[in-house]
């Protein structure tokens, strides 16, 4: 009942641990906690994935679902094909959290709901927008992004742009077909008709390019990645910088009101954001490679699917 | 499966039951904890173990908070401060209740709690602090009621805070242990576990006016990376549910040497490791 408290001691040791580059689980001041990510686990979305980010069976768990929806052009929107094209949501649920419960978990959601949507909307975020519009000035498609965290143990934000990649790129976009018809006052009109064949149905363009986020927690006089709970709580200032598969950087936010950080440290931590994050897609490839040859392996096996008690744990979901 | 046939089952197994599970229908029977009864039908809410007493059926549940029992030794976390008391989370249903009149004061000294003690209970206590307490007693609505009345509990210091599963953590005679590899560990009842760095007793007891002190000592890298391992450790033993006793932490310490504290909770390690851990305790 008491998740968000931490005694005068504690905070001591943690922060004390953190100068001396061992944490209180052991790990180093630039090491990730265990990943585990699975793509298309909602039937019915457009996309879909979740992650765990958390050793053996704990940790923060969030799961991504994309539905693509025709949405109509009105007067006035801009031509910018990338204005809001992602729609984005994010909402704790309050089993990861007492805290979240009731209205407590408002400000978290719209925190993270905009973080997204400023990653995602914009030419930062690599998709190519081009493919969302099915007539100029008259249909695109709309991708509503709905982010559920269903665990909390610290650094949601990474944690959820992982996800959000991993089900982008699982993401299929019903094809369309456009027709071209010129009516009796010889004016030309446009009309378009869904595909309703699964596999007709086309992976998102640039798709390889969204980029991920790697947050920097300052505890202390130091900075560190993927803080648990307790970490989470003496952290003085946090930034969150986002980087695509090229190395280029694409955003940055700083939050966590508390403190800022001084300029000078600013070029070094862009420099490390940049290097974890190379880690970070290594780590994220590898983990959706193996989880498509598991998938791969459960059909082979077909129904003769027997748990293994030894290892439940083992099983991410 | 009915009732009918529970006696018969018990000598093989346990009746297992999930929620919505029907137990019974014969009206004869009483609901206890743990049920539900619909159209004089009675159906589990947990799942658990069907228990019989007589004609009273209730469900054990496998999984629940922590119940407090009088004289469990438990950690808690301070979420307020009282008139004359303290409110503890224990990670049970409700929060535990601490008295200003059932802690020992600094210096030991056995007097009555004066008005200015009540007006500076923050200095001994405040919100976020970690005790070692015992139950004491039961309120009438079922709250805890504890008390740290000896020189070994109070509050804790010079380490982190490990949360497993309650049941996993047995009664047992002493629950504050000092390893071999140099580290205490406070097995509290209620699942909360504290692991530290080793203070010798005769330090804690020369230095009692510093009972609520709110500094760390020293540690060093070498014992915070021993107080990693520990913790690492008991939350492996969590994971995979087996005991954590004294003996099963050290067993997992020894076990896990040839790697480094920061990997034994990789999946692949933890598993070897759960295995052996499991086979020596197995032996004894």
């Amino acid at each position: 009942m008491s998740t968000l408290l931490l005694s005068p001691v504690e905070r001591d040791y943690i922060t004390k641990g953190i100068e001396k580059g061992i944490r209180a689980d052991g790990r180093d001041r630039l090491d990730w906690r265990h990943l585990q990510i699975r793509q298309s686990i909602i039937s019915q979305a457009n996309g879909s994935a979740r992650c765990r980010l958390g050793n053996l069976g704990f940790g923060t768990d969030i799961l991504v679902g994309i539905k693509a929806e025709i949405g109509q052009y009105t007067q006035g929107d801009s031509n910018n094909p990338s204005s809001q094209k992602i729609v984005c949501n994010v909402e704790c649920s309050p089993s990861a959290m007492q805290e979240f419960e009731g209205r407590g978990a408002d400000e978290v959601n719209l925190e993270l709901s905009q973080l997204l949507d400023r990653l995602l909307n914009g030419p930062q975020c690599g998709i190519d927008f081009d493919q969302l519009c099915i007539i100029p000035k008259q249909a695109y498609w709309v991708l509503y992004v709905d982010a559920l965290v269903l665990d909390y143990d610290g650094n949601p934000i990474d944690a959820l742009m992982m996800t959000t990649r991993a089900a982008l790129a699982d993401t299929r976009l019903p094809k369309v077909v456009v027709e071209s018809i010129t009516d009796e006052n010889g004016v030309l009109q446009q009309e378009f008709e869904v595909v309703d064949d699964p596999q007709a149905a086309e992976p998102l363009k640039g798709r390889d390019n969204i980029p991920l986020t790697v947050t920097l927690y300052q505890i202390g006089g130091n900075y560190v990645v993927d803080t648990g709970l307790q970490e989470e709580l003496c952290t003085k200032a946090r930034l969150t910088v986002s980087v695509n598969p090229a190395g280029e950087i694409c955003g940055i936010q700083k939050s966590h009101t508390k403190s800022g950080f001084a300029p000078s440290a600013l070029p070094e931590m862009l420099k490390v954001s940049q290097k974890q994050a190379s880690v970070l897609f290594t780590k994220l490839e590898n983990e959706l490679a193996k989880s498509s040859n598991d998938n791969q392996m459960d059909v082979d096996d077909g129904d003769s699917f027997e748990p293994d008690t030894g290892s439940t744990f083992l099983v991410p979901f | 499966m009915d009732i009918d046939n529970i006696e018969k089952v018990k000598q093989e197994s346990a009746l297992l039951v999930t929620p919505g599970y029907l137990i019974t229908q014969d009206p004869e029977f009483m609901r206890g904890h743990g049920t539900f009864a619909e159209d004089s039908a009675i159906y589990s809410s947990v799942s658990g173990v069907v228990e019989r007493i007589n004609k009273l059926i209730s469900v054990r549940p496998f999984k629940q908070r922590y119940q407090g029992e009088i004289g469990d030794i438990i950690v808690g976390r301070i979420t307020e401060v009282g008139s004359k008391r303290w409110k503890v989370d224990v990670n049970s249903r409700q929060d535990a209740v601490l008295l200003l009149s059932s802690i020992n004061l600094p210096g030991g000294i056995q007097r009555r709690k004066s008005e200015s003690d009540e007006l500076q209970m923050r200095t001994f206590f405040s919100e976020g602090d970690l005790v070692f307490a015992e139950v004491q007693n039961y309120f009438n609505d079922g709250a805890l009621s504890l008390h740290t009345r000896s020189i070994q509990y109070g509050k804790l210091r010079n380490g982190t805070i490990v949360k497993v599963f309650p049941k996993l953590v047995p009664r047992s005679r002493s629950h504050f242990h000092s390893l071999p590899c140099g580290v205490d560990v406070v097995m509290g009842v209620n699942g909360y576990i504290w692991v530290s760095k080793h203070v010798p007793q005769s330090t804690v007891e020369a230095n009692a006016e510093e009972i609520y002190s709110n500094k760390n000592e020293k540690i060093s890298t070498q014992e915070r990376e021993t107080i990693a391992r520990v913790c690492n450790c008991i939350t492996l033993l969590d994971r995979l549910f087996i005991k954590i006793t004294d003996t099963s932490v050290i067993y997992t310490y020894e076990a896990s040497l040839g790697h480094a504290a920061k990997e034994i909770l990789n999946h692949d390690i933890a598993a070897d490791l759960a295995d052996q851990v499991k086979a020596r305790l197995n032996d004894h």
